[in-house]
């Protein structure tokens, strides 16, 4: 029998019982124990046959019948092949000559044609159970052959969804830097345009100053001269100071294009869009959001950037903690909404004001905007932006007015 | 560096206060000032005979500072660079100093520091400027020597005496030494030692040219 291509975890098209599938895989075989299974299977069969008719002979239900010979042949030569099928058809023709042979006692004629009937007709149930053996060797193979198909393209799908996922987590990493760059540049260049709009009038201040005091020192001093540097000084630091209130103005002049929001959906973005620095530092984050919290008027860029810098600020808060853990909760009261952001790094020192001052900052390339520039926003939304000590960290609060 | 003409310092600065106050703050030591809003007006209207040196803005409308100082390094312009920017970082002040700026301050800088840097600057110039008008002369003094004249001064600074260089070239004794004394008279050199000195100097003009 040939069952290459035949794996023991293709699926049976029949589900069998264990041992009967066992027997059927060992019927295939060519072993000398395997061989004891088939022909004492087929023994079994016919002896069962026998005594099952001898039972019913002594219920005395008429003619013995011969249906259980007939299906002890089947399931022999079906399970078990050629060899048991012969010796099964066999031993039920000597079963059949026991019952029928006493009816016809005495003709040989009667016995010789009982035997040819016996014969032919378990040949022919013999021939039945080889064609089932076959049919469904054939069937299990064929079944095999598409199982195993199917198992490869199985396989290869699911290589394409890994490799397709591993492309994808690779084209969101690069995005992520790529907006963190974006961030950074943005900020940088924000930062060198004001440091040169600045520098330049201090430049012209530092050396109007420093003539100055040459002309002075001249011999004989030259008063006119010094005068002339003194009041270009005094336009040189007004000009420097409207520098200063252009950059205020255009923090506060880009009035909020608000828009009814939902928060909830806002710090979901935000986190989303720094899922990549989150994962980086390994940061759990936790949230409790407020299903139910109403819509309120805000600008989304300004708020998206509030959170934005908060949740900047605790993911490198935490950069030194054991463990890191980012919690976000929302919450609706009687005249406002709470977001709380709370980290695990430790906290700060003294008054949580302080955090808020410009130019504050605990990083040596920080520039202590980011959290003042929040507040403001805050504050123009008609809310307020604190900061208080929490359990493990540092923990911000926002409220903004329901309707606001 | 008295009888040389008086030293310039040019300067492009977009920024017309910086211009006002550096122009002020230099002549109160003395020096004088040319600004320009735009490296263009400087390349127009400098005068490139006068001892000067160039202060610079980093960032500057048309090309920048660097940049600049690239093209004129690329056109063989020697002035002495001193760069000035509001916003400089390392990378770039290492640049500029290695591309041969004499300074690199960052606004709002020390007006002592600026003012020593165009100190050093100008002396650099006139150096440069005073070995070049002695090339210049000492190449029309060799250029009045006779081809003999030129092989036997050749001969003496190899340090030959008058004896092996009349053995050399054909000539007596006495004929080298009409011929020395030819060539210590159009040359202007009192002593051997300073023909040498003279020769070295215009060997190096002419490796350059």
């Amino acid at each position: 029998m040939n069952m290459s291509g035949y794996s023991p975890q293709t699926p049976f098209p029949l589900r069998l019982p264990g041992w009967m599938r066992k027997l059927i895989e060992d019927g295939h075989k060519s072993g000398g124990m395997a061989h004891f299974i088939r022909y004492g299977f087929a023994l079994f069969c016919i002896l069962a046959a026998l005594f099952l008719t001898m039972a019913l002979q002594q219920m005395e239900i008429g003619r013995p019948p011969l249906f259980l010979f007939n299906a002890a042949i089947v399931i022999s030569a079906w399970f078990g092949g050629a060899g048991p099928g012969a010796i099964a058809v066999l031993l039920s023709l000597l079963g059949g000559l026991y019952f029928y042979t006493g009816e016809f006692d005495g003709s040989g004629y009667q016995v010789n044609s009982v035997v040819i009937l016996l014969l032919l007709l378990f040949t022919l149930c013999a021939l039945a159970g080889r064609m089932l053996g076959f049919w469904r060797r054939n069937a299990e193979q064929a079944l095999g052959a598409k199982a195993q198909q199917l198992q490869q393209a199985y396989d290869a799908l699911r290589a394409e969804i890994a490799e397709r996922r591993r492309t994808e987590q690779a084209l969101q990493e690069a995005r992520a830097e790529l907006a963190r760059a974006a961030r950074l540049t943005a900020m940088g260049e924000l930062a060198a345009t004001i440091a040169h709009e600045v520098n330049q009038p201090l430049a012209a201040i530092s050396n109007s100053a420093g003539a100055c005091a040459r002309w002075l020192d001249a011999d004989p001093p030259n008063l006119k001269e010094a005068r002339m540097l003194a009041s270009w000084i005094v336009r040189d630091s007004e000009r420097a100071a409207a520098v200063i209130s252009r950059v205020r103005a255009m923090v506060r002049n880009t009035m909020p294009e608000k828009a009814p929001l939902g928060l909830n959906r806002i710090i979901h973005e935000v986190l989303d869009s720094l899922e990549y620095d989150l994962r980086k530092h390994r940061v759990a984050v936790a949230l409790s959001l407020d299903p139910a919290l109403p819509r309120i008027m805000a600008d989304r860029l300004q708020l998206q950037q509030v959170f934005l810098n908060i949740f900047m600020n605790a993911v490198e808060a935490m950069a030194q903690a054991e463990e890191r853990r980012l919690m976000v909760r929302t919450a609706a009261t009687a005249g406002a909404i709470l977001i709380e952001v709370e980290d695990s790094g430790g906290g700060f020192e003294g008054a949580g004001e302080k955090l808020f001052q410009p130019f504050y900052t605990t990083r040596p390339s920080g520039m202590g905007l980011g959290l003042a520039i929040c507040r403001s926003i805050a504050e123009h939304h008609g809310g307020t932006l604190t900061a208080v000590r929490g359990v493990r960290g540092a923990c911000f609060r926002l409220t903004l007015p329901r309707g606001g | 560096m008295s009888e040389s003409p008086a030293p310039v310092v040019y300067v492009v600065d977009d920024d017309a206060a910086i211009r006002q106050t550096l122009c002020s703050l230099l002549r109160s030591v003395g020096l004088r000032m040319e600004g320009f809003a735009s490296t263009g007006d400087f390349l127009r209207q400098a005068d490139m005979s006068l001892p000067s040196c160039l202060v610079l803005d980093v960032r500057l409308p048309d090309i920048g500072g660097l940049e600049f100082q690239r093209h004129l390094v690329a056109s063989d312009n020697p002035i002495p660079l001193i760069f000035i920017t509001g916003h400089g970082d390392i990378p770039m002040s290492v640049r500029a100093i290695k591309a041969g700026a004499v300074e690199f301050l960052t606004k709002p800088f020390r007006d002592q520091d600026l003012l020593d840097a165009i100190q050093h600057a100008i002396a650099r110039d006139t150096a440069r400027r005073q070995k070049e008008q002695r090339v210049t002369c000492l190449r029309a003094r060799y250029e009045t020597l006779s081809p003999r004249e030129r092989q036997v001064m050749a001969l003496l600074l190899s340090g030959q005496p008058n004896r092996q260089i009349g053995q050399a070239i054909g000539a007596s004794e006495s004929t080298v030494k009409a011929h020395r004394v030819q060539v210590m008279r159009k040359m202007q050199a009192g002593s051997l030692v300073e023909l040498v000195r003279m020769a070295d100097d215009l060997e190096l003009a002419d490796l350059a040219q």
